[in-house]
């Protein structure tokens, strides 16, 4: 399995000089399975260029989508597979507790958003995927459950033989929580990252951004890094970079996590381009 | 739904009656299981899931005797919003056991939570004695809390009960039930109003 971060950034694309290194693109990760699998994880900025190298001869793609926030879909009418009628686009997602996954995507595509509609598109299947839930895609075991962030979202636990992968882009775990760990059977998306190989995982604020965004849907880097050692990881790799965070500000704060901590795994910054869980 | 009914008639929450009141909800079709016709992947069954090991931290069996793993987010929410609430709160999981209470329902059990944890279906039906106002029984089957899990509807009323303490209580029950995504029935919530009015 080889993972490989298209787009970094959370909330908001924010390219520029200032976020060339981290990336400027929102969610898009490329994954690449033992047995030819092609599986995108979420539809944000960072998908296009993804599209752009799909090789020729490809039969299929499966899209995870994590939640439908506009930073997690809004490179899904721009993936080029989506417009090619020899490649089969699936695409996996949440729906609400009143509305399917096709009413919510069409909600987006469809004008006046984006000009072509969900069903003018020549081969894409959507699976509405009710959490908890264990499919197979290939030879890669994939598990969904929801974690905590406003409105349905999941996180996904991907497994070959060779390497587990936890992507968990959008997630609050220490919400309402009197201390942050909480035990583990008490804690979101614990099952899902519990001693994985690679942990992606959202780490958007510093301690002071937090407390003016508590209820967000987003960790601080002091939660990433509790969280992953609660869940025994192998590997974080940070994601979800706040648009204002300057690749010298994300610099600076992966040296003070690292120095900081007596860390029992790898740390890892989630930088555009990043290959990780490579057998 | 007859899951639920097993376990609890087997602790005696649920008499005979009660379980022919049960069939004809599930005939009519209000257990909330859904068909839909539209849903291209349902795959959250028992058989997919059986590929995956359990994960367990640290060995412990929950009350049912099953090792324990994470709750689903829905009830992970739950506690944290009882937490922060000044009136008594329970949560249940859907089989009966008292998941979590928060402080001012410690008050009624009689124990803290930090001591005690978890309390199965088979303690509480032991150690709580419920009668109606005027002291005559108050059969199980219609408890609000027993309502809102076996029958999936909300539930209220005015009864009183004898907590862990020894003391008697009139205590306004609601209870609902815990619906989460996808249509899994989760447990119940029952919320507990001290009154001195009878």
């Amino acid at each position: 399995m080889k993972v490989t971060l298209w787009g970094t950034r959370g909330s908001l694309a924010s390219g520029g000089p200032d976020t060339v290194q981290y990336g400027g693109d929102t969610a898009a990760v490329e994954l690449r399975g033992p047995a030819g699998e092609f599986v995108v994880l979420d539809a944000g900025s960072g998908i296009r260029p993804i599209g752009e190298q799909t090789p020729s001869g490809t039969k299929r793609v499966d899209i995870l989508l994590t939640h439908l926030h506009m930073d997690h879909i809004q490179g899904l009418g721009f993936f080029s597979p989506l417009f090619d009628p020899e490649i089969e686009v699936h695409v996996w997602g949440p729906g609400s507790t009143t509305l399917g996954l096709r009413e919510r995507l069409t909600r987006y595509l469809s004008p006046p958003l984006f000009p072509v509609m969900l069903r003018d598109l020549p081969d894409v299947t959507l699976h509405e995927i009710r959490p908890p839930a264990s499919f197979a895609l290939g030879s890669l075991t994939v598990r969904a459950e929801l974690i905590t962030h406003p409105g349905p979202t999941m996180g996904y636990r991907i497994e070959s033989p060779e390497c587990v992968l936890a992507y968990l882009p959008d997630h609050e775990p220490a919400l309402g929580v009197a201390e942050f760990p909480d035990v583990p059977d008490w804690t979101s998306g614990f099952e899902l990252a519990h001693g994985v190989d690679v942990l992606i995982h959202d780490a958007q604020y510093t301690d002071d951004e937090y407390k003016s965004r508590v209820g967000w849907g987003h960790s601080t880097f002091d939660h990433a890094l509790a969280f992953a050692a609660l869940a025994s990881v192998k590997q974080l790799v940070t994601f979800h970079h706040d648009p204002g965070h300057s690749d010298e500000m994300l610099d600076r704060a992966m040296a003070e996590m690292s120095e900081s901590h007596d860390l029992e795994f790898e740390l890892v910054p989630g930088r555009v381009g990043l290959t990780t869980c490579v057998d | 739904m007859v899951d639920h009914v097993g376990l609890l008639s087997a602790f005696g929450l649920i008499d005979a009656g009660y379980r022919q009141a049960v069939q004809v909800m599930e005939e009519g079709g209000l257990d909330g299981s859904t068909s839909d016709p539209d849903f291209l992947v349902a795959t959250g069954s028992e058989e997919l899931r059986a590929d995956i090991p359990v994960l367990r931290h640290d060995g412990k069996l929950n009350p049912n005797g099953r090792h324990m793993a994470q709750q689903p987010i829905e009830l992970i929410l739950l506690k944290q919003w009882a937490s922060y609430l000044a009136l008594p709160v329970w949560l249940i999981d859907d089989s009966g056991n008292l998941l979590y209470y928060n402080e001012p329902a410690e008050a009624l059990l009689g124990v803290r939570f930090e001591e005690a944890g978890e309390i199965n279906a088979d303690q509480l039906a032991e150690h709580f004695h419920t009668t109606r106002l005027d002291g005559k029984p108050y059969p199980n089957a219609e408890l609000p809390i027993v309502v809102a899990l076996v029958g999936r509807v909300p539930s209220h009323d005015t009864v009183r009960v004898r907590g862990l303490d020894g003391v008697w209580r009139i205590l306004a029950i609601t209870a609902f039930p815990v619906e989460g995504q996808g249509g899994r029935h989760l447990g119940a919530v029952a919320m507990f109003w001290e009154t001195h009015d009878s």
